[in-house]
């Protein structure tokens, strides 16, 4: 084994972990069992029969919303951009909290008993709308998903110290054996499908409960456990030394975020839990309007800490890799040139894996693996019962049965989960996971921003215009540095094919010569840009639209049932 | 003008100690209240599968 496996693999994970990691998830599946008693109709299998009070509100908001892919990508953000990734959670709190207050959005979606936001379009825009918001959804939604596998699957691998192992198969195989990441990708994806297949969100909702009980308690237990190990005073002096002012001011750009990437994270705070679809199912499943509103008031609590303790315990692994690992400080920062680092997501489980003693680490594991469950049974079930219901049902003219559906719905949880096992193998994408989530979710939600508020606040708004807005929100993909890469190449290739356009093209802001070779052509934007400038753009054609083009009928505005 | 260096590590100090604090006092609410909302959510359920049967026969 050499040095760098060897460090890799140091952990205080032993056997009696292995044995609740593997166990606890099973109370998931026996929940799954006993719920589907209970389902007899699309009401019950989506939104648990609208029966959800606020305490059990808050622990499915917060189950579904601090998933392990949460706690991985922030914890990524803190050990990058230190204590000033804390401006991303104060921000979504403080913006939650006023959603509660306030009721904005949510208040009058519950109070005109919608399941979906798409049967939302369609009452209010009409079945077209519907359609094209379901697809748009599902689109931007299972794309934003497409990483959660692999980097819940990181965590459990960095934790246990099987980074860079391979699994033994049956000698009868004959095979080496399968790597670690990819063998427990498949493991978990078979249990979340099977128990969100059985019960949909009453399923959801009981696994919620327990995941909340269990991580809520393990978040806090380990942040005491991390300060204990680095000491309070030494990791903000750590912080302070490595990473200067930027460790701790956002406004300075050099730090990775400025004044632009705050604005963006404001207006992310908003829509993740006014606007995101798995948020709004949430309020959509509450028992009262009213109930929604406490509901979210709670949940601001829930959206502050779910990101302000992974990036604290992202600080702790920075602070402990840099000053006290010195063999973990060459892996993830080599000196040597053309030395690849060691993937940055795995430094927060492999600090975890060594500061945590044995059980409470098992423990750890399981809530994280909860976590995971959680988020995926709910991500599943709202893309699933998307398509089942806003785009496949509308287009059969909605004479598809609840049993129908029910199946169809199943179907879609299957083909998803496999989509995600998929992309999590193949993309390899530049930017941090949390701007990758960022991006892939505006395909989305910067168009549903601008339909939901037009919708509900402003009666001039036409099915024109909500089109042109969906569609709008699309250009946010630019944002993806992949896309960035092949838009770069087709530039090259422009410039190659036409070199008077050589010049034009040069002007495009973000487009740049390659210092090596000065005839490639590279197209750089900051994901805050693209996602600010998808916004403006998704609510200037909202507008424009609807001015132009406005609705020769009245749609159907139940709306008002919420003023 | 930006602001001094000790400004944002005091901030970060009093938002994360007053998360936890909050955090902490909700967990202990929600794992309470929520049995008993788990328990009204299958009352409810079964109530209205009752119901459902009675105006199916």
């Amino acid at each position: 084994m050499d040095i760098s496996a060897e460090t890799l693999v140091k952990t205080n994970f032993s056997t009696v972990d292995w044995v609740i990691v593997i166990c606890y998830p099973m109370i998931s599946v026996v929940l799954g069992i006993i719920a589907a008693r209970f389902v007899s109709n699309m009401k019950d299998f989506v939104t648990a029969g609208q029966s959800l009070g606020t305490a059990l509100g808050v622990a499915t908001l917060t189950g579904t919303e601090l998933g392990l892919i949460t706690v991985m990508y922030s914890a990524q953000k803190g050990f990058t951009g230190g204590f000033a990734a804390f401006h991303i959670a104060l921000a979504a709190g403080i913006v939650t909290f006023f959603v509660g207050a306030t009721g904005f959005l949510i208040y009058r979606l519950r109070a005109m008993e919608v399941l979906t936001i798409p049967e939302f379009y369609r009452r209010r825009f009409g079945r077209k709308t519907q359609i094209l918001g379901g697809i748009m959804m599902a689109f931007g939604g299972i794309l934003n998903m497409g990483l959660f596998l692999k980097v819940g699957s990181m965590f459990l691998v960095g934790i246990t110290g099987l980074t860079d192992q391979n699994l033994p198969l049956p000698a009868a195989w004959g095979l080496p054996g399968i790597p670690a990441l990819p063998a427990i990708m498949i493991f978990l994806l078979s249990l979340v499908l099977i128990y969100t297949c059985l019960g949909g969100m009453i399923s959801v909702v009981l696994a919620d409960y327990v995941q909340f009980v269990v991580l809520s308690f393990g978040l806090l237990l380990t942040t005491v456990l991390a300060i204990y190990k680095l000491g309070w005073t030494n990791i903000f002096t750590a912080v302070e030394q490595l990473k200067g002012a930027a460790g701790f001011d956002p406004t300075i750009a050099e730090g990775g975020f400025g004044v632009e990437y705050i604005v963006w994270m404001g207006f992310l705070g908003l829509i993740g839990c006014s606007v995101w679809p798995t948020s709004v199912a949430r309020a959509l499943a509450a028992e009262s309007p009213g109930t929604v509103k406490k509901q979210f008031m709670w949940a601001s609590v829930s959206y502050l800490i779910r990101f302000l303790v992974p990036y604290f315990w992202g600080i702790c692994a920075y602070v402990f890799i840099m000053t006290l690992e010195p063999q973990l400080k060459e892996l993830f920062f080599p000196e040597a040139p053309g030395a690849e680092a060691v993937d940055n997501l795995y430094a927060m489980p492999i600090f975890l894996g060594r500061i945590l003693p044995p059980v409470i680490i098992g423990i750890i594991s399981a809530g994280m693996i909860a976590a995971f469950m959680s988020t995926h049974d709910s991500y599943l079930l709202c893309w699933s019962s998307v398509l089942t219901q806003d785009v496949i049902a509308p287009i059969f003219g909605d004479r598809l049965g609840p049993k129908t559906r029910i199946w169809l719905t199943r179907v879609l949880i299957v083909l998803i989960g496999l989509y995600v096992l998929y992309w999590g193998l193949l993309y390899k994408g530049r930017e941090d996971v949390w701007d990758y989530m960022a991006v892939t979710g505006a395909i989305y939600f910067t168009g549903a921003f601008a339909l939901l508020v037009g919708g509900l606040y402003w009666k001039r708004a036409s099915s024109t215009g909500a089109v042109f807005a969906l569609l709008g929100g699309s250009i946010a993909v630019i944002g993806l540095t992949p896309v960035q890469d092949g838009i770069g190449h087709f530039f090259t290739f422009v410039a190659d094919l036409v070199p008077v356009l050589a010049g034009p093209i040069m002007a495009i802001p973000g487009v740049s010569a390659d210092q090596i070779d000065p005839n490639v052509l590279h197209l750089e934007i900051p994901s805050a840009r693209v996602g600010l400038v998808s916004i403006a753009t998704t609510v200037v054609v909202m507008v424009a639209g609807s001015l132009l083009f406005p609705d020769k009928k009245t749609p159907d505005v139940a709306a008002d049932q919420g003023r | 003008m930006s602001l001094s260096l000790q400004f944002w590590i005091v901030l970060w100090k009093i938002v994360l100690i007053g998360g936890l604090i909050l955090f902490g006092s909700m967990a202990v609410w929600v794992t309470i209240a929520g049995v008993f909302d788990i328990k009204r959510l299958f009352q409810r359920l079964a109530e209205s599968h009752e119901k459902e049967k009675g105006e199916s026969s």
